[in-house]
């Protein structure tokens, strides 16, 4: 999978390159809004991350100019600033989806796998590992063809630890995910509803869930 | 003036009004009293000329036989006859006889406390000037004869001739041309002056001319005392004609003054209203201002300059105060956004460190320390941003239909879960839906039930009720616990107040949360409060505006 991205800042650039090529992707970067239109309009890409704010054309104009191109490449935007206004002109403008900074890497490596699933037609609807299947449409949990019931915030907890298997999410970073963008209770939240989960799921699928000490918790796919 | 309904501009007009009318009551007052004064003494003046006319008149011509009956008679002729108290009289001799009283001399009045003649002056006899008898008549003396016109009801009275059988001594000349007998025809008693030869009468001195007034029987008296050296005269002439005037006087005085302060209020009230007009106007305008409305400006009266003087005063301090604001604004708003990117960087190389650590090493948990503190600051930053995004007027939500009813039961759901000793009591109607940023309102949401959990006791309580009330969601969170002191009850929607309680226990927060709730909840068309805070119970309530379920509701 092929992702052109488009950021200024140095720091961020290095960081998210080096994410998402640990991810498997192909990643080519731009730190100039000119430079960034030429790329995107001459070569073929399955999405594009673009930051707004750019030094020569802004992520916005590049963006709308490849809608009246009639380009129907996914992008995905970057946003700092004022983040309600932006965002609402972003998906305006034609943005498939919109990430705020500070973002994880592992968020925007799944929203990429989404943005590229959806331009392809295919949906995924069913996570595996061993005897655990999780069916994302129907929102059922399977052990071994035993149906499992979790509640909401559960099944968001399993499905987002599966999407990155073997990566160690941080308890906040699972807090950002599952239940919002900030939450200043204490994070212990995750650790009761990991029990509870385990617990629901039985021996052999509760492995897979491994305890991170002192970070989070980490996917083990068997 | 704290029972006014509008107590400032109505106390401050009602006050004007009242001391413009309380200022004019008393100068009118003063007047008054004053011209009361003044006419009093004007009258008693023209009362005691006439005493002092009518003594000059009758003590200053020699007396002949029942010279005082007569004149008594000529007195009640002047005076009115039917009038029998229109005058008192007495007249004392040398030796403190009396020679005359009428009749109707009140008996408290002693008659020897009235000088006679000697005890005023008249040591001398009296021959000295002349015969009792003599051939003159009384005459013009210190050139002050003739009719008082307040004892004259018919013309010049002293000539008149007596209708009457009895002949009568007309005592004071008519004028210059002395004393003309009457040419009627004499009574049987009738008097005629002895022949003598012609010229001026001799004039008898007068002394002891002294006034004062007193009462008796009803009635008050102008009382003169005046003495010749033959007799004392004590003339009273009674006050009732005078009083009736002074009582007219008073009364007009009486209805025209409460009508005079009546017409100053109201002219006071108008008056106070137009002076305030100004100030009326800037108090409408000043209270329309608020922090997103700064920019706003008074335009001049020009009614008058120092109320422009004080309209571009004002104008000036909100250009102040606009610039400061918006500065503050710009500020958080920047210093927000500048810190963005460090911590995207940071977050981002943190958490890139932390895959690469080693499993379960001390080292890999400090990163995750640090990158739990990166979040921290993340919070703190995105929330000063929301709150000078709602400060600069700018917090607009991006409304879509969101399923309030599944945020709150999932919000109850991480309440059971984390306040395992406290009992949790939910109370959501199903499938209520409100326009709105899911984000943002699970940011409200989070803050009040993690509030209720941070502010509780051991083995407390926390109810939750959501439910539809009229065409809005009311959204209550409650809780146990040591409750809101009376004196912070405003202060909890402030910028990093924190209460007492969470600051003495370790309770993790910034202390901006409730108040970026306020606004966010505000920003939807919706009202935040503190609905009840008493020790051990405090309840928020979130009204927000109801709308309909999507056609195809989908899981949120």
């Amino acid at each position: 999978m092929k992702v052109l991205v488009v950021e200024d800042e140095k720091g961020i650039l290095g960081f998210v390159r080096k994410g998402l090529e640990e991810q498997g992707f192909v990643v080519e970067c731009s730190r100039d809004g000119d430079e960034a239109y030429l790329l995107a309009t001459t070569r073929q890409y399955d999405a594009i991350v673009l930051d707004i704010m750019l030094p020569g054309r802004d992520g916005l104009s590049i963006l709308q100019n490849l809608r009246k191109q009639s380009n129907p490449v996914p992008v995905l935007l970057l946003t700092a600033r004022s983040e309600l206004g932006e965002r609402v002109e972003g998906l305006n403008s034609g943005a498939d989806d919109y990430m705020t900074k500070p973002f994880f890497i592992e968020e925007l490596v799944a929203r990429l796998h989404a943005l590229a699933r959806r331009a392809s037609g295919e949906r995924l609807s069913l996570l595996q590992a061993g005897p655990l299947v999780v069916n994302l449409i129907a929102r059922e949990v399977k052990v071994a063809d035993t149906p499992v019931r979790l509640t909401v915030r559960e099944f968001n907890l399993l499905e987002y630890l599966m999407r990155s298997p073997g990566r160690v999410l941080t308890r906040t970073q699972i807090l950002e995910h599952v239940w919002g963008y900030d939450f200043d209770v204490e994070t212990n939240l995750i650790d009761v509803h990991i029990q509870r989960m385990r617990k629901k799921l039985g021996p052999p699928a509760a492995a897979f869930i491994e305890t991170v000490r002192g970070v989070g918790y980490r996917f083990i796919k068997p | 003036m704290t029972a006014m309904p509008r107590p400032r501009i109505g106390s401050f007009r009602l006050r004007i009004a009242l001391l413009s009318t309380l200022l004019s009551g008393s100068v009118l007052l003063a007047f008054g009293l004053w011209t009361w004064q003044a006419v009093e003494r004007a009258s008693l003046r023209r009362i005691d000329q006439s005493i002092r006319d009518l003594g000059d008149r009758y003590l200053g011509a020699r007396r002949g036989p029942q010279y005082w009956e007569r004149v008594n008679e000529s007195l009640q002729f002047v005076l009115g006859e039917a009038e029998s108290n229109a005058f008192v009289m007495l007249v004392r001799g040398r030796d403190g006889e009396t020679l005359h009283s009428s009749g109707n001399w009140p008996a408290e009045w002693d008659v020897a406390s009235f000088p006679t003649p000697v005890d005023a002056g008249f040591t001398e006899p009296p021959d000295r000037w002349g015969p009792p008898d003599g051939p003159m008549q009384g005459g013009p003396r210190r050139g002050r004869f003739g009719p008082s016109m307040r004892h004259s009801q018919d013309g010049p009275p002293p000539p008149t001739p007596p209708a009457g059988p009895q002949a009568f001594m007309p005592p004071p000349p008519a004028g210059p041309q002395g004393f003309m007998p009457p040419p009627g025809p004499p009574g049987p008693q009738g008097f005629m002056p002895p022949p003598g030869p012609p010229g001026p009468p001799p004039v008898l001195p007068i002394r002891g001319q002294s006034f004062y007034t007193s009462s008796s029987g009803g009635h008050s008296w102008r009382v003169g005392v005046m003495a010749n050296p033959e007799a004392t005269l004590v003339l009273g002439l009674n006050l009732a004609p005078y009083t009736a005037e002074m009582d007219r006087l008073r009364r007009l005085f009486l209805l025209a003054a409460p009508a005079a302060l009546v017409l100053v209020a109201l002219a006071g009230w108008w008056l106070a209203q137009r002076a305030l007009r100004p100030v009326q106007a800037l108090t409408t305008a000043a209270e329309s201002i608020t922090a997103q409305g700064l920019d706003r400006r008074i335009a001049p009266s020009g009614e008058a300059e120092e109320f422009d003087r004080l309209i571009r005063m004002f104008n000036g301090m909100l250009d102040r105060l606009d610039k400061s604001f918006r500065q503050a604004v710009r500020f958080s708003a920047d210093a927000a956004h500048e810190l963005k990117t460090p911590l995207t960087i940071l977050q981002g190389e943190l958490a890139a460190a932390v895959q690469a650590a080693e499993p379960g090493s001390e080292h890999q948990q400090t990163l995750g320390r640090l990158l739990e503190e990166v979040q921290r600051i993340k919070t703190i930053t995105r929330k000063l941003l929301l709150l000078s995004l709602a400060d600069s007027g700018q917090l607009k939500p991006q409304l879509e239909p969101v399923n309030l009813s599944e945020m709150v039961e999932a919000a109850g759901e991480d309440v059971q879960v984390l306040a395992g000793d406290l009992r949790v009591d939910l109370s959501i109607e199903p499938a209520l839906w409100t326009n709105g940023d899911p984000d943002l309102l699970r940011q409200v949401i989070q803050n009040l039930t993690s509030n209720s959990i941070k502010y509780n006791q051991t083995g407390g309580r926390v109810a939750i009720d959501l439910r539809k009330q009229n065409d809005n969601l009311r959204l209550a969170i409650a809780n146990s616990g040591p409750g809101i002191p009376l004196e912070d009850r405003d202060r909890v929607f402030e910028r990093f107040y924190r209460g007492e309680k969470s600051r003495s226990r370790r309770v993790d927060g910034t202390g901006l949360g409730l108040s970026l709730a306020r606004e966010i909840v505000r920003a939807h068309r919706g009202q935040l409060a503190l609905d009840e805070s008493r020790p051990g119970w405090t309840r928020f309530s979130v009204h927000l505006p109801a709308t309909d379920p999507p056609p195809a509701a989908s899981r949120t």
